[in-house]
């Protein structure tokens, strides 16, 4: 029975904004076990991005994190910087979308693994070379040595993403959260980099939070799916029970209305407006939910547990 | 028999090196395509394939070094001004980032009137704005919008001004490049929902640039695929997506993951080379492609005709190990 | 994800955009606003409340220092006219240089740099090099020379003195019109046909306002100094018209014995530079604020 690697509860985020607090992330609840890798999904303004953000320690300036988040039983939330500085790149270790902006353009790649070995492990130099080559060994840079001579600007979009996430899985990290890892890759690319990140769990990191907007790729690789929408969860299941029984309207109007490949003949319903930043109380999907009821207006949707492990925000109880 | 409307052949575009010294990068290498009138045809590939550029040199944005393009029966090369301004009537564009393809300082009912004041230039006020309102009704928005600015837009409604521009001049061919892909998806959906319902209601041929197969697969008739400049296959959609001859275009859609669950394509986690040098004599996949044998590597195929469709390769066809044991970058 | 997903942008500084941004920015800006306005406002009718004119000379008062009973507010010069009407009335001139020689190397800087700018390829290389020649040439020295040679005519004043800022001012434009060719809505423009002095009118020059006026803004007080100068070495506007620079020029002359023949013109000249520098530097930092927070909106 493994233990619970990271619970989040009531996890919130507010943003200073010209017009007020903006409630990034509101109400956010969920967990993961170790060898499980979640996906979150949801669009702009989801606030997916800013729960990453919450949970590295890196929120904007001016922000405000409220809740918990444990880490092996460990809080999160409001740790001093030092500490979390620790933790970063050791414990929880963080992917982004844009590989060329994540690596420094001056430095070799071999620098910019070692570094991070010689921080966290203390490593001294020749060691720290070693467990570098055989990461970018394991992320399947197979001409390691030459990886390690090279600067980011000599490898292609896909390898530099390979890179980053060696880097990110230097000292298996506890917890890995990759935000839009394959997002600015190509087609073929994105096949290996997630089949990567399916190989390497467990082995290489403990479980992992990957946040995207793309269904398909969640489908792909993903145990668990989370979807949010304005800044609140809006469905949490098994990826099989989300595809198959989703629950939630939002859930189920986005699966309606993606172009499939291997169903041509299907029409596509589109989901009316704009995803646009929450606005008052009740549930954010409310003005463009096509099952709405008065009460979505007004009261925030209540949990509802649709099966073990299956939670639902919504107002409309019962399988649809 | 529908007739064509856009032929180009052996299309080559080239653009300067990184560097002065740098030799020349062929974005586009000698490329044949037809495009039928009142068929959409996609254009696949990935960056690098030369998709956009293609799309850039039909419009007459960049220079093109050979080849030849032919609109409606004319030979691009030998058309006068009145040719062209037919042309840049006839032929519209969509491009890929909506607010970034609207002038910011210009409202909505500007920016629409733009191609009116340019082509027709005989429309008083009152018509332009009838034009105007009518083709912002087509897209789904309404008069409050005209006097908006691009930045109090959404992605979704910019580039739904941008299609309401490329219509007002009731063009006969539509370049859309890659216009959803900087959107949100239930965004795209709609937008897609929209340019089908177009394409359906004004018998649009439509020219259509995405990286995005599941997308093309909803909107187009015919597809073309593109690798490293050069064309490796067209087909009519169905054929293609069912049963790919060219290898890319069989690792191409063996790398698409599908929104279900119960079919997971299991990616291996094949590793990364550095690329090699650019291919001298050769197909251009030779390096990639797990069917490569020697002829690959010194002679390249031409696009050859293979059932409705042609294809770009030595041992076209299913069977033999394909997407599992390829090399990727 | 591109921020093309998201609804309507956010402010150009925390205050909002607009008028209310732009003066809430410091209240610097707030001060040095209202004392140009005042200046403005006294320049052009200030002398209207006082009885005497330019050139009057007051035999009574020659050179006497400024007095409420004697009606000489700033005082007198060494010909007795009243520095008060003197000083204000010399405002008006400089003034009016500083605007109308920056309007002029706008005109020509403007149109220059675009067109440098959008042609490209040979054509902008050319022209940029005559800038380049230009530059390396003793400006000064052929302003000078004008007007020597057609005599101290205002208009000619207002034309050599533009002739003098419009290179920088062509090569900003060029600069931004190089990063503007490549923009997306260009392109569409291009494929819809418009021909290529539309685009430059319609699309280039409109999008590029926002950094012109900010350098427009700083060449005022510049065209100002210049025309100074040229007082200063007795070339400037003939009499009886005359400058704050001609007047500092005299007064520099009889600063021991009649110090209010300096103080006055040289304060307002200094006032004014030091105010339009600051509300220049206040535009150009709104500008970066407004360009800033429309990109990261996302």
């Amino acid at each position: 029975m493994s233990e619970l690697l990271l619970e989040v509860e009531d996890l919130g985020v507010s943003l200073p904004t010209s017009s007020g607090q903006l409630h990034a992330v509101d109400s956010l609840g969920f967990s993961l076990r170790e060898g499980e890798l979640l996906g979150i999904v949801g669009e702009s303004g989801s606030g997916k991005t800013q729960t990453a953000l919450a949970l590295m320690g890196l929120t904007p300036a001016g922000s405000r994190v409220s809740g918990s988040a444990r880490l092996d039983g460990e809080e999160l939330i409001g740790r001093p910087e030092a500490e979390l500085n620790d933790l970063r790149g050791d414990r929880i270790a963080m992917v982004f979308q844009d590989p060329q902006a994540a690596l420094n353009p001056y430095l070799r790649i071999g620098v910019q693994l070692t570094e991070v070995l010689e921080q966290h492990r203390e490593l001294d130099a020749v060691t720290a070379a070693q467990r570098a080559t055989e990461m970018l060994q394991a992320v399947g840079l197979d001409d390691s040595e030459r990886c390690m001579r090279s600067y980011p600007h000599q490898l292609s979009g896909g390898m530099r993403q390979r890179v980053t996430i060696a880097i990110a899985l230097l000292c298996r990290p506890r917890l890995l959260i990759a935000d839009e890892p394959t997002t600015a890759l190509d087609v073929t690319v994105q096949a290996q980099i997630l089949g990567l990140l399916r190989v390497l769990k467990g082995s290489h990191y403990g479980a992992g939070l990957l946040i995207t907007h793309d269904l398909a790729v969640v489908a792909e690789i993903c145990d668990r799916v989370l979807v949010m929408y304005g800044g609140k969860p809006m469905e949490l299941a098994a990826v099989d029970r989300l595809f198959h029984n989703g629950h939630h309207p939002y859930t189920r109007a986005l699966l309606r209305s993606l172009p499939r490949l291997d169903r041509p003949e299907s029409g596509l319903v589109p989901i009316p407006g704009q995803p646009g930043r929450p606005t008052g109380a009740g549930c954010p999907f409310r003005p463009r939910c096509a099952e709405r009821l008065e009460q979505c207006a007004a009261v925030v949707p209540p949990r509802l547990d649709i099966a073990p492990g299956h939670l639902s925000y919504c107002h409309r109880s019962g399988p649809n | 028999m529908s007739a064509r409307l856009v032929d180009i052949r052996d299309l080559v575009v080239e653009y300067p090196g990184g560097s002065p010294r740098a030799p020349r990068v062929r974005a586009v290498a000698g490329v044949s395509l037809g495009i039928d009138e009142g068929v959409t045809l996609g254009i696949v590939g990935e960056s690098g394939s030369g998709k956009s550029t293609l799309a850039r040199a039909l419009l007459g944005l960049v220079d093109i070094q050979s080849g030849q393009v032919e609109y409606g029966g004319m030979p691009m090369a030998a058309a006068g001004r009145a040719d062209w301004r037919r042309f840049r009537r006839e032929v519209q564009v969509v491009f890929q980032d909506p607010a970034a393809s609207l002038d910011p300082r210009m409202s909505v009912a500007r920016i629409l009137a733009e191609p009116l004041l340019v082509h027709r230039p005989e429309l008083g006020a009152g018509q332009i704005r009838e034009i105007t309102l009518a083709r912002l009704g087509n897209v789904g928005l309404d008069e409050s919008h005209l006097r908006r600015l691009p930045r109090q837009l959404s992605g979704g409604e910019c580039q739904r001004v941008a299609i309401a521009r490329a219509l007002v001049l009731e063009p006969r061919l539509l370049i859309c490049d890659e216009p959803v892909s900087a959107l949100d998806i239930s965004i795209q959906a709609q937008i897609l929902a929209l340019l089908r319902e177009l394409q359906q209601r004004l018998g649009l041929t439509v020219m259509f640039i995405a990286h995005d197969l599941s997308v093309v697969r909803y909107l187009c008739k015919r597809v073309a695929v593109m690798y490293r400049g050069s064309l490796v296959e067209t087909a009519n959609a169905d054929a293609l997506f069912r049963d790919p001859q060219h290898p890319y275009t069989r690792a191409l859609l063996g790398s698409v993951p599908v929104a279900d669950p119960r079919q997971r394509r299991n990616f291996a986690a094949t590793a990364a080379t550095f690329s090699a040098a650019a291919a001298g004599s050769g197909c251009i996949y030779a390096d990639r492609c797990p069917r490569a044998q020697e002829r690959c590597r010194t002679e390249s195929p031409s696009l050859e005709r293979s059932g409705d469709g042609d294809v770009a390769c030595f041992f076209p066809g299913a069977g033999g190990d394909l997407a599992d044991g390829e090399r990727q970058r | 994800m591109s921020a093309a997903g998201n609804s309507v942008a956010v402010g150009a500084t925390p205050a909002g955009s607009g008028w209310r941004a732009f003066f809430n920015q410091s209240r610097g800006v707030r001060v040095c606003s209202c004392l140009l306005l005042a200046i403005a406002v006294l320049v052009v009718f200030g002398p209207l409340l006082s009885p005497y004119a330019i050139d009057q000379v007051d035999w009574q008062h020659i050179a006497q220092g400024p007095s409420w009973s004697s009606g000489h507010w700033f005082g007198t010069d060494n010909n007795g006219r009243d520095l008060y009407v003197r000083t204000l009335r010399g405002g008006q001139i400089s003034l009016l240089v500083g605007i109308c020689a920056t309007a002029i190397s706008l005109l020509i800087g403007v149109s220059y740099g675009a067109i440098a700018g959008y042609a490209g390829g040979r054509i902008d290389q050319v022209m940029m090099r005559l800038v380049d020649v230009l530059y390396a040439m003793p400006f000064m020295f052929f302003v000078i020379l004008l007007m020597v040679l057609f005599g101290r005519n205002l208009l000619l004043m207002f034309i050599a003195i533009g002739a003098i800022n419009w290179l920088d001012m062509a090569r900003i434009v060029r600069g931004q019109t190089l990063s503007l060719k490549h923009r997306e809505f260009v392109d569409a423009a291009r494929a819809l046909g418009v021909p290529a002095a539309g685009i430059i009118r319609r699309h280039i020059v409109p999008n590029m306002m926002n950094v012109v006026v900010v350098y427009a803004s700083l060449a005022v007080p510049q065209m100002i100094l210049v025309e100074s100068f040229l007082s200063f070495l007795g070339l400037g506007v003939q009499e009886p018209m005359t400058s704050w620079g001609q007047l500092v020029s005299l007064g520099a002359r009889e600063m021991e014995s009649a110090p209010w023949m300096l103080l006055f013109p040289a304060s307002f000249l200094a006032v004014t530079l030091y105010c339009l520098n600051v509300l220049g530097d206040a535009l150009r930092r709104y500008n970066d604020a407004l360009a800033g927070s429309l990109r990261g909106a996302a």
